[in-house]
């Protein structure tokens, strides 16, 4: 027995040992460095960029800390969103908050009335005091107006991205559909989707052995996840609806009982019931467009990154399609994506630091090559506008997708209560495609909850 | 051969044997998993295949296999031809045919997972001595001492059982960041280090111990101390055993705080690193078997190591509380 | 002999480190929570005194007690199934066969593992396309059934893998009970020439009761405090909230929504259930406990 205790503590010393080691070895360089410039701030960044992306980041910040003399990021991955969102306000609790995180607008909102962040307005005007250039100017405008709270800047738009089409170019092909021609309209999407389908229904009854006849049953037009409440939004933007708005007397009111949602509802619905649609888990609409086994998809532009590497099939990315109004195609689609906040942590080198770090991220050329990196939007007009951008863009049109859809994106109510209320619309959506029934039965008990929810809501700037 | 004289236990082995495969195949299909490729894992065949692609030797394929054997020398041909080319005529869409530990290197590269080892069993070691060492202390305070409130102290114990766990995250996160040690490992070991149940767990076994041998202890001058770890603590060694092991499993396997009370991913461990590759990998099985095999593996080895000792301080306390 | 009613002032020393950390990180979060129970509080702005209306609200909720009705269903269904399938595998280890140790050892493993882990490679069994139980369903000529995105089927799917995880855990505990039951009475039975059913049924079953009892009341505490498995493998509580149970439902409101007084409410309503159960447990179920 003494034995060996002696051997386990004789272990737990190599642990502690190599532990030391470990640490030498990847915070040495930072501390090393630190001693040569003991006037560095260090700037801490909580973010949710994991994979490709973090892949990207990271790399900037390194360029970063390496031109730097007076401040120094440290990148922290809190691996997602929810994990993020839950270390931050731990954090805030205890008095140790990062410096900077991305956070989504409904937790902007709530730093702001407990004065928790820095007022990005108060920072750009001491720029323009000491001669520098006014910022928002070059703001995209959406972008400027999803951050802008009470008539501030509060949060910087980061990581904003818009959902596309990706659409397998191949099996367009194969089953007589113009590969350069996505659908435009949801009424063509439907379309295209039930060609892909009866195609491979045919396929499949015609298949001689029974692992092809198999093979083909499991091949469909259209996926989607399933539950998704994004879908749903740009489906009613698409048919010129709207998701809340303010009535007469001043009280929000949501729209999900008008027609544009109801549409929005059952057009999802007749594409999965008439077998031309999928629905399934979380990325599962991924997996299958990767393997081959569906032909179109609508995901965020982000999933371009994630997917790319594992495509071996011509594939193209299109816009969103739209609904005809009047002769004209609406387009509408809604933002996704976080913003950053700067948090006042009571220390001016730190928040200029931290200002610093978010100026210099997203510049002109910075912000470009973020973009073309990510395929997440830039943030300024000139990164549209720049070589670097369009240079990209025409060595890989599947990039434009997402910079055209610029001139008509909206963004999701932000309520601190949407949380709650996207969860109530995700229960409800889910329903639908899982129980069939009437789509205006679901859109008006959506209306009814949603509603009771948004009397009590005191919140302005939705 | 008792099976031989008695083949009435025939059955009784067919349907362990049955059981033994449920309860293992979850493992079995995790580290197959872990060795195949993406395509091979999204084939939607009805065949349940055991024997990864990238490890079966060759003789292994039938002549039904042929088909498939000639596609992947074709495709490792085509890699390589690509791979002659310069770097800028080559067709991006021609994959690195798949290696057998490709989705290990996958999950190695994507989260530092050699740090979140070392962490684990830093913490793990450090909780399991210390912990067993107080509860020990206090275990035999309460069954040979007698002292004022010594039952109200023992109900506390025993109350702070009863609690889900979820709900004293935010008290305790707020105490650990007024004394400064959020984001430590401090905060990761210090307040596991007293457990109420392993407490009551021993103190049941030293009150089994005859209340004489004590007297008779301190009455030949042995002291207090000297008897409890020259002859309880001794004779306590299967209980003993079990809860090393028991605290051992629980805080390997530790999740939910860990998560809230570091922020550092030198300070991650290794249920918080699976937790947080989980959701990077989204819906790469094979690097998501491959990182749930490294976590589990080393437990299962080690339980298969203390196997022995597990099992004779099971048959002796395992039914004691 | 030393003086039976000398107080040993030294005792103290001895509790000191682990009463001193169990006060500080057990004890004192309980109040604490307690009195945030009775406040509206998001973490983030101070908390606002609001009475007992937050335990109102909890009576008010719907998915409130959709979440109890679920872990009820939870633990009406995986506490007896788990207690039988355990406890005819370890009469059956009981054997005098060969190998017990090796059966034992592979039972186990499914507990030591983390749950974590383990959702993962459920998630993957269950998986409505590739998953290996579809696999094996198709060999039936079963359709491929959707298990964790089936309303029917996820909460039904999560009980499985629950009792699958924990069958090895009371095993070696029913084993424990087991070996203690005296071999003689058996002997004592079979020259009686009772059958193997009423071996079971008179000496086995009535001598096993205190066993069973400990697991039963153990196991219930469990389940209602489940929480991992549904949050690994059913994100939002599951197809129409149908794996929603209570700890999931507090952690959401907690950590998602930021209502900390009311989900901190709704852990001590929680706890009173379960020690109420514990309660019904020990004074109505043991008096029918035999104990030898």
């Amino acid at each position: 027995m003494r034995n060996f205790l002696i051997g386990v503590f004789i272990f737990w010393l190599i642990i502690v040992g190599l532990i030391i080691d470990h640490e030498k070895k990847t915070t040495g360089p930072t501390l090393i460095k630190g001693k040569n410039n003991s006037n560095k701030t260090e700037i801490v960044f909580w973010h949710a960029m994991g994979g490709p992306l973090g892949i990207v980041m990271n790399r900037m910040i390194d360029r970063y800390n390496a031109g730097q003399e007076n401040y120094h990021v440290k990148s922290v991955n809190m691996g997602g969103y929810d994990t993020l969102a839950k270390k931050v306000l731990a954090s805030l609790v205890a008095n140790e908050a990062p410096d900077i995180s991305q956070n989504y607008e409904t937790l902007t909102k709530k730093f702001i009335r407990h004065n928790k962040i820095v007022c990005l307005d108060d920072l750009i005007e001491a720029d323009i005091a000491k001669g520098g250039e006014d910022i928002k100017k070059d703001i995209i405008p959406v972008l400027l107006e999803n951050n802008t709270f009470g008539g501030k800047l509060y949060s910087f738009p980061f990581n904003k991205s818009v959902p596309v089409l990706y659409y397998n170019k191949d099996m367009f092909k194969e089953v007589g559909l113009d590969p350069n021609a996505p659908p435009k309209t949801l009424d063509e999407l439907a379309e295209f989707s039930k060609t892909i389908r009866n195609y491979y229904v045919k396929l499949s009854e015609e298949a001689k052995t029974e692992a092809d006849k198999l093979r083909f049953k499991e091949y469909y037009g259209y996926g989607c996840s399933k539950a998704n409440v994004w879908g749903f939004l740009n489906r009613i933007m698409q048919f010129g609806g709207y998701i809340v708005k303010r009535n007469e007397e001043d009280i929000l009111v949501s729209g999900f009982n008008e027609q544009p949602a109801i549409k929005a509802l059952s057009h999802l619905q007749e594409m999965v019931k008439t077998g031309s649609a999928r629905e399934g888990q979380a990325f599962d609409h991924q997996n299958d467009f990767i393997a081959g086994k569906v032909g179109i998809i609508e995901s965020s532009i982000i999933s371009k990154v994630f997917m790319e590497e594992d495509i071996i099939f011509n594939y193209g990315v299109a816009s969103l399609p739209g609904v005809i109004i009047n002769d004209k195609i609406n387009n509408g689609v809604i933002l996704s994506g976080s913003n950053i906040n700067i948090f006042n942590n009571g220390d001016p080198k730190k928040i200029a630091g931290a200002w610093d770090f978010v100026k210099w991220f997203t510049s002109t050329e910075n912000g470009a090559e973020w973009s073309i990196g990510t395929t997440y939007l830039p943030v300024r007009k000139s990164s549209v506008d720049s070589k670097t951008i369009k240079d990209a863009r025409k060595a890989d049109s599947n990039l434009n997708a997402g910079y055209e859809q610029l001139g008509h994106c909206n963004f999701e109510p932000r309520l601190t209560a949407w949380f709650e209320i996207r969860d109530m619309l995700a229960d409800y959506i889910e329903e639908s495609s899982l129980k069939m029934g009437n789509p205006k039965d679901y859109c008006d008990r959506m209306k009814y909850d949603v509603d009771s929810k948004l009397r009590y809501v005191t919140d302005k700037d939705e | 051969m008792n099976e031989i004289k008695h083949p009435e236990y025939i059955p009784v082995h067919v349907i362990l044997i049955l059981g033994a495969i449920f309860m293992l195949f979850p493992f079995i299909w995790m580290i197959s998993t872990s060795f195949k490729s993406q395509d091979e894992i999204l084939s939607t065949t009805k065949d349940i295949v055991l024997l990864p692609d990238s490890v079966r030797p060759e003789f292994f394929n039938g002549p039904e296999e042929a088909d498939r054997v000639e596609r992947k020398k074709a495709d490792a041909k085509r890699w390589e031809e690509e791979q002659a080319k310069p770097e800028s005529e080559r067709d991006k869409r021609v994959r690195k045919p798949f290696q057998w530990l490709d989705n290990y290197t996958y999950a190695l590269t994507a989260q530092p997972f050699y740090r979140f080892f070392l962490n684990t069993i830093f913490v793990t070691i450090t909780v399991t001595s210390v912990s067993l060492f107080f509860a020990s202390l206090a275990a035999y305070a309460f069954a040979f001492f007698k002292f004022p409130l010594k039952d109200t102290i023992f109900m506390m114990l025993l109350g702070t059982m009863m609690l889900p766990q979820q709900a004293l995250l935010i008290p305790n996160y707020i105490f650990l960041s007024k004394i400064h040690w959020v984001n430590s490992y401090l905060a990761l070991t210090v307040p596991w280090l007293a457990s109420a149940y392993a407490v009551f767990f021993l103190r049941q076994f030293f009150m089994q111990l005859p209340k004489d041998l004590f007297d008779a202890a301190v009455i030949d001058g042995c002291t207090r101390f000297q008897f409890y770890y020259k002859i309880a603590l001794p004779l306590c060694k299967p209980p003993m055993v079990t809860l090393a092991i028991f605290t051992f499993l629980s805080n390997w396997n530790a999740f939910v705080w860990p998560l809230i009370v570091t922020n550092d991913t030198n300070l991650r461990v290794i249920q918080v690193g699976l937790s947080y590759f989980s959701s990077e990998a989204g819906t790469r099985w094979g690097p998501l078997m491959a990182a749930s095999t490294m976590t589990i593996l080393p437990l299962v080895i080690m339980y298969f190591l203390a196997q022995k000792q597990f099992v004779e301080s099971q048959a002796t306390s395992g039914m004691k509380e | 002999m030393p003086n039976k009613t000398k107080v040993d002032w030294g005792a103290y020393l001895y509790l000191m480190p682990v009463v001193l950390i169990l006060v500080a990180f057990h004890v004192l979060p309980i109040f604490y929570s307690l009195a945030v129970s009775f406040y509206e509080w998001d973490l983030i702005g101070s908390p606002e005194f609001i009475g007992t209306n937050n335990y109102k609200q909890l009576f008010h909720d719907p998915m409130f007690f959709k979440s109890i009705w679920n872990t009820i269903k939870y633990a009406v269904i995986s506490v007896p199934l788990s207690i039988f399938l355990s406890m005819g595998i370890a009469i059956l280890l009981n054997n005098p066969i060969k190998g017990i140790g090796v059966y034992r050892t592979i039972y186990f493993i499914p507990v030591i593992t983390s749950i974590n882990a383990v959702a993962i490679v459920w998630n993957f069994i269950y998986h409505p396309d590739f998953g290996l139980l579809n696999k094996i369903l198709s060999w039936f000529s079963i359709d491929p059934v959707a298990w964790l995105q089936d309303p029917d089927w996820a909460l039904p799917a999560i009980i499985f893998m629950s009792v699958w995880k924990g069958l090895g855990h009371n095993i070696i505990i029913f084993l424990a009970g087991l070996q203690n039951i005296p071999k003689h009475l058996y002997e004592a039975a079979r020259i009686d020439g009772a059958s193997r059913w009423q071996q079971f049924k008179h000496i086995t079953w009535p001598l096993l009761t205190p066993t069973t009892f400990f697991i039963f009341t153990m196991s219930t505490i469990g389940s209602f405090q489940v929480f991992s498995q549904v949050y690994m493998m059913t994100p939002r509580g599951g197809p129409l909230k149908s794996t929603m149970v209570v700890v999931y439902y507090l952690y959401r409101k907690a950590f998602e929504q930021f209502e900390f007084g009311y989900a901190l409410a709704m852990a001590f309503v929680l706890f009173m259930v379960i020690f109420a159960c514990t309660l019904f447990n020990k004074l109505y179920l043991e008096k029918k406990v035999h104990y030898s």
